[in-house]
């Protein structure tokens, strides 16, 4: 990053409670490292939960937006089309409906408004910069966050656009459910992530009624709660603002970084062509607990000395209490003493007479006197009072400290567990150290805080150690695995081998020398790796960047790139932050499950709501039917708001997150399920074609040996039967998911405008077509044949085996072998009775088979016509060349290219 | 006219009682039922000295050798009345400071009292801050700890 000054004004917003968390979050971040907010950025949170809200102690007040919820008057005076049970919401906040949520912000959407635009105009009167960067943050299982996001992103766009006379760069950071929250945020999630790819699939400019319905976010970033079962809430907090602040997004002046790097105009030309994607983060650190050592190093050298003036205070305290005793008793007998004097003096003083005499003024000084005394004395014993109940609470107090040191103690056996066993997750990994290496250190202290990460591990004698762990995530190309969201990089995994084969040998995905899948059409946008660490902790030979790029571009994206940021703060840390740009969240293809690991759970929720209760997962377009018409093409009825609703509801229901041209990277893979079918109904015919195999001994050479031998071919012809029973059924099954699955994407090829596929990828379809077609033909022929004549088959096998059965001489029927022919009867009873079942199983097979085959020849003739576009579009490019050709200064060009 | 040694010697006594007299009223403020006893004893020295200058006449009325112990016995008494008065005023003054060291030990001990007092409240006062002071830092540590 390049030092400079820096006019763009940044704006971080967190919407919901999870939202404006994490933008305290990042506040106090700044704050304990800058001491104050930069002047260019402002800090604001939108929230409908008072208690939640006024947990952010780092916002400013005035920087919180909270909606309180109106009364169901107001709420459906703004909201006609809100359903009734939903004009009030139970629970905090909008009580995680998001159609409550929608409603809230109807209601409050002008001073919503009014705050972030008078932010903005603050921000642009400090700074005197006209741009913008917007981050904004929520959660999208709540009901706040996920039902604004979209609608405040949109509106603050526009505004800022129209104000300032130029578009804000606006991020958007989402959290998605994780698999163990209840049905109703985790089908918010769906709900939200829907609507959320709706518009991000509109790129351009679509402005009905005043408002522009394209796609506010240059880059979204979705993240996820839990990973692989385990939940990172608490990464999440760090991460998130770790990443904003380390990586200078919101720099504040905070970043020391040597040389130029990722900066937001980087960024934005890497995401350029993949704003219609989503975008993930990844966050890996190493780190050399220096910290701990010196805090530990602290509490030890502190202890003894504590301990030490504890006990002497002990003493002070109690001998301080003898004391008071004692004071308490001496004032008891001045008191008596008082008493006695002031006795004295008044007889001296009564005393009257020719013989007496009494020295007035002395007495009167005496009297003045003891009266003072007596005061005092009488405050005096309050004041022993006071401090025998001072003398106790200081007890108290070394009592309390005590425990305190006790908790010191267990602070620092807690630092040292920490040091020495560190808890170390995917994403963070702290070196462990032992107690000899611990004291071995302290020696050196002072030399700890100027030496880098490297030196210390070299001087403890485990370098190794800090390459594997620093090095090696990008030299091995761990890091690629270590997304803040379940991400499938490749559907090797989640795919049968086979499929793999069979997409291999029609040329759809390639392998490296590895073995390793290629796919050019799963492969995300771009990745890019931010090595945050001192200058001094890298050693390029063994980072071995250039070769991870290449192994990262060669089998997960398009592009990457390795960038080291010299971070002087960072000494004795390795951060690396990966940022996946362009994601596909979807499923590969028909019946495999999605890259985006989220999708299962959010989808498996989401469908548990009938359309009634479908209503409170979704937001956007409630209320506003003119621009969802205008959008989709699908008519609304003016001022019959509840249809409307519905209309609305019924497209959420069935829209799928997918992109349009992807779909075509559907049909190999479902062509390839196809193949995979027959071959596996080809093995299942010949199991069946088999049982009829079964070796009959000749009726005339009888032996117990050869009726025993019969007896285990019936057995094992029985239970081929069995399994082909078995197998007739799923077969039957899986032809009939197959179909559907087919059906499925005819329709989605033909409803929606799909484009064509790329022209050579339509041949390989095509030839997949027929080859898949031509074995369903040999296949239905093979099913008519067998069912035809599996039963006779079956019956001449009865029938020799029983005849063997029959010439069994009367002499040689032992109770041996009257048992076995007991069994041989029973296996042909069961034989003969299965037998027909199986010949029907094996013909109805041929059903979905003939509709297959139907559905294949119309897929046909969607890929040959999506082929002839593909041909007439390379025709035109083909011409565009051509009539480029005519022109002089580029033939020259051409001529030499050819040469 | 000679003047006989006697009167003036029984003059000096009178003046020493006038002294007396005037100095307890002046200075040391006596009660005045006190000072009926030198100013009896004045009134007696003053008849002595009158009974002096004219001891002739009384020497007619009294026998002859009584006279001068008549002159000196009252002369006795005015000063023995005088003397009886000094020395009830040193008894009561002796009393007086007797009872005002009495009261000056009282208030210094309970003076000293008050300051040992102040000085353990101080030095209690300086605990609870020292005390203050470990748990603040405990609590540095412990949010340190946090931290790291």
């Amino acid at each position: 990053m390049e030092k400079g000054e820096d006019t763009v004004n940044r704006i971080v917003i967190g919407i919901g409670g999870q939202g404006s968390f994490i933008v305290n979050n990042i506040l106090r971040m700044l704050k304990s490292k800058t001491g104050k907010v930069p002047k260019n950025e402002e800090f604001l949170i939108i929230d409908t939960d008072q208690a939640s809200a006024s947990a952010c102690t780092e916002v400013e007040e005035r920087k919180k937006i909270i909606l309180n919820r109106p009364d169901t008057i107001l709420m459906k005076n703004a909201n006609r089309w809100l359903p009734d049970p939903y004009l009030s919401a139970a629970g905090a906040g909008c009580g995680q409906h998001r159609i409550y949520g929608r409603a809230m912000y109807n209601v409050h959407r002008e001073r919503i408004f009014g705050a972030i635009g008078s932010a903005a105009s603050e921000l642009r009167n400090r700074t005197g910069g006209r741009d913008f960067f917007i981050v904004m943050v929520c959660a999208f299982g709540g009901g706040t966050g996920s039902s604004m996001l979209l609608d405040v992103a949109i509106d603050i766009r526009d505004w800022i656009s129209k104000q300032f006379g130029s578009q804000p760069l606006i991020f958007g950071i989402g959290i998605l459910p994780s698999s163990k929250e209840s049905v109703l945020p985790t089908a918010n999630g769906l709900g939200a992530l829907k609507e959320l790819h709706f518009l991000m699939s509109h790129t351009g400019d679509i402005i009905i009624d005043d408002k522009n319905y394209s796609n506010p976010f240059k880059l979204f970033f979705l993240l996820g709660r839990d990973l692989q079962g385990q939940n990172r809430d608490e990464e999440l907090e760090r991460a998130i603002p770790r990443f904003l602040l380390d990586l200078g997004f919101l720099p504040g002046g905070t970043v020391e970084a040597k040389g130029k790097w990722l900066d937001l105009n980087d960024l934005q030309n890497r995401a350029r062509g993949y704003e219609n994607r989503f975008d993930s983060l990844g966050y890996y650190e190493c780190v050399f607990p220096t910290d701990e050592l010196f805090l530990y190093y602290d509490i030890e050298d502190e202890m003894p000395g504590v301990r030490q003036r504890l006990v002497e205070i002990e003493a002070r305290i109690s001998s301080i209490k003898g004391k008071i005793d004692s004071q308490r008793g001496e004032l008891e007998r001045f008191e008596g003493r008082i008493r006695d004097a002031q006795r004295e003096i008044d007889t001296y003083e009564a005393t009257t007479g020719m013989f007496y005499h009494a020295n007035v003024a002395a007495t009167a000084d005496a009297k003045t006197k003891l009266d003072r005394a007596r005061k005092k004395l009488a405050s005096l014993k309050e004041e022993v009072f006071n401090l025998e109940i001072r003398a106790n609470d200081a007890e108290e107090e070394k009592r309390l400290t005590e425990r305190n040191l006790e908790r010191l103690e267990a602070l620092k056996n807690k630092l040292l567990r920490d040091i020495t066993m560190p808890s170390n997750t995917r994403s963070y990994h702290q070196i462990e150290l032992s107690e000899e290496e611990i004291r071995s250190l302290k020696k050196m202290r002072e030399d700890l805080k100027t030496l880098s990460f490297f030196e210390v591990m070299k001087k403890l004698g485990r370098e190794e150690e800090f390459f594997r762990w620093t090095h090696s995530p990008i030299n091995e190309g761990d890091v690629i695995f270590n997304p803040m969201v379940n991400y499938r990089h490749s559907i090797e995994s989640t795919m049968a081998s086979q499929y793999i084969d069979i997409l291999h040998d029609y040329g759809f995905i390639s392998l490296d020398a590895q073995g390793n899948v290629v796919n050019e059409e799963e492969k995300f946008g771009h990745f890019i790796a931010v090595l945050s660490t001192r200058a001094d902790n890298f050693d390029d030979a063994r980072l071995g960047g250039g070769a991870f790029k290449s192994m990262v571009s060669e089998r997960f994206a398009k592009d990457a790139d390795v960038l080291k940021l010299d971070t002087p703060a960072r000494s004795h840390s390795f951060a690396i932050y990966t940022l996946m740009i362009g994601l596909q969240p979807w499923a590969p293809g028909p019946g495999l499950p999605p890259r985006l690991r989220e999708l299962e759970w959010l989808e498996r929720a989401y469908n548990e709501s009938d359309f009634v209760r479908l209503q409170r997962h979704h937001s956007l377009f409630y209320g506003t039917p003119k621009p969802f018409s205008v959008i989709t093409g699908i008519p609304y009825a003016p001022g019959v708001e509840e249809k409307n609703r519905d209309i609305v509801t019924t497209y959420w229901k069935s829209y799928e997150i997918i992109e349009k041209g992807v779909i075509w990277s559907n049909v190999p893979i479902v062509l390839a399920q196809c193949i995979k079918k027959f071959d596996d109904v080809l093995t299942g015919l010949d199991l069946a074609e088999d049982i009829k195999n079964v070796q009959i001994p000749d009726p005339a050479s009888y032996s117990i040996a050869n009726l025993t031998m019969l007896v285990h071919g019936l057995e094992n012809a029985g239970k081929s039967m069995e399994n082909v029973k078995r197998w007739t059924k799923e077969g039957e099954r899986g032809f009939v998911v197959l179909k559907k699955e087919l059906d499925e994407l005819l329709a989605k090829l033909k409803g929606i405008d799909a484009g064509a596929p790329a022209a050579e990828n339509a041949e390989k379809m095509l030839r997949m077509i027929d080859d898949a077609s031509r074995n369903m033909e040999i296949l239905i022929d093979r099913i008519e044949d067998l069912s035809n004549r599996f039963s006779d088959d079956i019956k001449v096998v009865i029938e020799k085996s029983m005849v063997f059965l029959g010439k069994i001489p009367s002499e040689e029927t032992t109770s041996g072998v009257i048992r076995q022919l007991t069994k041989a009867e029973s296996e042909i009873s069961k034989l003969r009775e299965d037998s027909m079942k199986v010949a029907k199983g094996i013909k109805e097979l041929g059903g979905p088979l003939a509709l297959m085959l139907s559905s294949l020849k119309a897929l046909k003739k969607i890929t040959e016509s999506g082929e002839l576009e593909a041909e007439a579009k390379g025709a035109d490019e083909r011409k565009g060349k051509m009539k480029s050709i005519e022109l002089p200064d580029l033939s020259v060009g051409l001529r030499r290219d050819e040469e | 006219m000679d003047i006989e040694p006697l009167s003036i010697g029984i003059l000096i006594v009178a003046l020493v009682l006038i002294l007396e007299i005037v100095v307890m009223l002046v200075k040391f403020k006596v009660d005045k039922m006190l000072l009926l006893l030198p100013v009896i004893g004045l009134i007696f020295v003053v008849i002595s000295l009158v009974l002096n200058v004219y001891r002739e006449a009384v020497r007619a009325s009294v026998a002859g050798a009584a006279a001068p112990y008549i002159v000196y016995l009252i002369l006795a008494a005015g000063v023995i009345l005088g003397f009886v008065c000094f020395l009830v005023w040193f008894k009561g003054e002796k009393e007086a400071r007797k009872l005002a060291s009495t009261v000056k030990s009282i208030d210094s001990a309970v003076t000293g009292i008050e300051s040992d007092l102040r000085g353990s409240r101080m030095e209690l006062e300086h605990f609870e801050e020292e005390m203050s002071a470990i748990k603040t830092k405990i609590q540095d540590y412990e949010t340190k700890e946090k931290g790291v």
